[in-house]
């Protein structure tokens, strides 16, 4: 299939074309969710940030915010803010270059006349946003988020190495990969180092690992110990290293590129390593805000989730999942244990991320699945305002 | 006046007859807004239920059965994935064991997104009929559990706090509010995050979290009404599971008064009034609007 797209002011293509509207408080949820709801073809998201946490928490929230509003995915945004003093994080945005208007509560004396007051606004926006069309699109203009949740014992066995094979070719395209939950890398940290492009890269590589497990147990768990969860455990994983061994094969065997912050976005192709959470949603949030595209997600227990702006592809790891809950699931790569092979799985998959990035819906766009979360560091601090 | 309430099987009363569809992960939020939606009930859309750790996850967990235990809820359906942390079918029996009305759906159980909706659907469909026969009934001024989120301090707050204990309502106020009451009534106890309070008078919440994150707290020990004094830099916000009434104060509050119930000029005695009117059935300001939401205190990072 012959991959298109809509080519973005930064250079960036994005393969959907959405109307975001954006809170950028606790307080500003239901409005935006008003507002999308009143204004076809428009997403809102949900979350619980009360502008005040520890600066690190706040640089992250804020990395979100301005990733999610900048997106090639989105054609433009509606911020809505508490006062004005939430435009600070949206002249970030205006930098980008990517089109975004900012209200706030506060402007108009509450919710119900600001969203009267914004409702044209975020019209006008749509119109805007649609008056863009798809032409052909490089293939080396994907960035693909790896992910698994609800792994099972044959996720390092089929899904996992199957779409490591689809990165390799993304990679071997002069595409960008994501390869990120830092707590199911846990054990496959100097597999992972020994293919990165310098030393420094693989130190930054076994940094990363070491400074998740000197938390964890920083909170008195073994993580070694506190992984894999219940529905792994049902699944036939036993340790967080078969896990991670597992998972980390969504990576193929390119030469790892470099270690991401949160939502950082990758400055080269390739393959690159981001330190995230395993939280299935956490983790997507921090990709997609990196610019990430399109999202491959195994799952063996099978999760039916997907992100607000980015397409996320299911593929089963075995074929029970696929068979009981096929309509969440897009691609089955249980096929490999009746005698398909890896590679050949690997480029079927490939060839749905070119499909799935030129539009064909996946099956949690279908369902209206647009699960958001914002992950923070030190949940605990009051530390200063935003 | 007269408070009308709805009786519960364990005595406790409620000032709504809420159907509360949790969803035990933020995975299941879709499935358990939909099923509401249809249903007539109330969803929460929040982030939490896996890959929390330690006393993190317990906090959550406790926080998941608190509310659907809390009197405004006649009855719930817990909406779980099947294979995260918080495990929803631990969450639903929790509930059942403290005497709630209960239906549990499991989304990998049942076969996926559709037909967990189904599922819902018809849980809704069992559930609604026995949650409506419940009548209003006229109770006591005792029974009246009241949280108080004192995040900004006022004559008005100091005043409402100890008016309402001394009527004979059990009040809930975070730890951190003590210092501000100069001359706190007697007969504090204090209760931990995730208790169900049983005892009458001014009650000290531990560790309550900030500003609307209290909200859980209040509803999880069983507050039927909430009342709030944001602080200065927040706007007013609503609970999915107890009315809000908001009193503003700052700056900020009053460029954003419509979405407030009064502010702090006004007297103890018409905001005793409002609360009492909630109570029997009046939507707040915020319950009209329909703004409710939900921030969860947490205690550590998500793995």
């Amino acid at each position: 299939m012959k991959l298109t797209g809509f080519e973005r002011n930064d250079g960036r293509w994005g393969f959907r074309n959405h109307t975001l509207v954006l809170p950028l408080s606790l307080t500003a949820c239901v409005a935006a969710e008003r507002l999308a709801s009143l204004v076809p073809n428009t997403v809102a998201v949900r979350h619980d940030w009360s502008r005040s946490g520890a600066l690190i928490d706040i640089q992250r929230v804020e990395r979100t915010f301005i990733g999610f509003a900048a997106h090639p995915n989105v054609g433009a945004t509606l911020a809505i803010g508490l006062d004005d003093e939430d435009e600070r994080v949206i002249e970030a945005v205006r930098a980008t270059g990517a089109r975004v208007e900012f209200d706030s509560l506060s402007a108009h004396g509450g919710t119900a006349k600001l969203v009267e007051s914004a409702e044209p606004v975020l019209a006008g926006l749509v119109r805007e946003t649609e008056r863009l069309a798809r032409k052909p699109a490089p293939v080396a203009s994907i960035c693909l988020g790896l992910e698994c949740g609800g792994s099972d014992g044959l996720s390092g066995v089929t899904a996992n190495p199957a779409l490591g094979v689809a990165s390799d070719l993304l990679v071997s395209a002069g595409g960008t990969s994501v390869l990120a939950e830092t707590s199911e890398l846990v054990g496959a940290e100097y597999l992972l180092a020994a293919r990165a492009v310098s030393d420094a890269v693989g130190a930054d590589v076994v940094a990363m690992i070491e400074r998740f497990e000197r938390y964890a147990a920083s909170v008195g768990v073994d993580i070694r110990g506190g992984q894999p969860g219940p529905g792994n455990m049902d699944g036939g994983l036993s340790t967080i290293e078969e896990k991670s061994l597992g998972a980390a094969k969504k990576g193929g065997s390119a030469p790892v590129q470099s270690v991401l912050d949160f939502a950082e976005a990758p400055s080269s192709p390739g393959l690159h390593v981001m330190d995230t959470p395993g939280n299935d949603i956490e983790q997507m949030v921090g990709m997609v805000a990196a610019g990430c595209q399109i999202v491959g997600f195994t799952t063996g227990r099978g999760t039916p989730t997907g992100s607000p702006i980015a397409p996320c592809l299911k593929i089963a790891t075995n074929n029970e999942v696929f068979r009981r809950l096929g309509h969440d699931i897009d691609l089955n790569s249980g096929v490999i244990i009746d005698g398909a092979g890896v590679a050949e799985v690997g480029r079927e998959i490939f060839d749905a991320i070119i499909g799935t990035a030129a539009g064909e819906l996946t099956a949690s766009e279908r369902h209206g699945h647009r699960e958001f979360a914002l992950s923070r560091l030190e949940p605990q601090s009051a530390g200063v305002r935003a | 006046m007269t408070l009308h309430g709805y009786v519960r099987r364990d005595g406790r009363v409620g000032a709504r007859n809420r159907l509360l569809v949790l969803p035990s992960v933020i995975c299941a939020t879709r499935v358990a807004a939909e099923v509401a939606e249809r249903a007539g009930g109330i969803s929460i859309t929040h982030q939490h239920g896996c890959s929390q750790i330690g006393d993190d996850g317990i906090l959550t967990g406790n926080a998941f059965e608190g509310i659907a235990s809390n009197p405004n809820v006649g009855g719930s359906i817990v909406v779980s994935l099947g294979c995260e942390t918080i495990l929803g079918s631990r969450v639903a029996d929790s509930i059942a064991s403290n005497g709630g009305l209960v239906r549990f759906v499991g989304i990998q159980d049942s076969g996926g997104t559709d037909a967990a909706e189904e599922a819902g659907a018809v849980a809704a469909a069992e559930l609604r009929p026995l949650i409506e026969r419940i009548p209003r009934s006229p109770i006591s001024v005792d029974e009246l559990v009241v949280g108080v989120e004192l995040s900004r301090v006022s004559a008005l707050a100091r005043g409402f706090v100890a008016d309402a204990v001394r009527q004979g309502a059990t009040v809930l106020i975070g730890a951190e509010a003590l210092p501000f009451l100069p001359d706190p009534p007697s007969a504090q106890r204090s209760f931990a995050f995730g208790k169900r309070v049983r005892r009458r008078g001014l009650m000290i919440l531990e560790d309550a979290g900030r500003g609307a994150e209290q909200h859980v707290a209040f509803a999880a020990a069983g507050a039927q009404v909430i009342v709030a004094f944001p602080g200065e830099r927040d706007g007013a916000v609503g609970s999915p599971i107890c009315p809000v009434v908001s009193v503003g104060g700052s700056a900020l509050h009053a460029a954003l008064g419509d979405d407030f119930d009064m502010n702090e000029s006004r007297t103890v005695h018409e905001l005793w009034a409002l609360v009492s009117e909630v109570f029997g059935g009046r939507a707040s300001r915020l319950e009209e609007l329909g703004l409710s939401a939900f921030a969860l205190r947490r205690l550590e990072r998500t793995m």
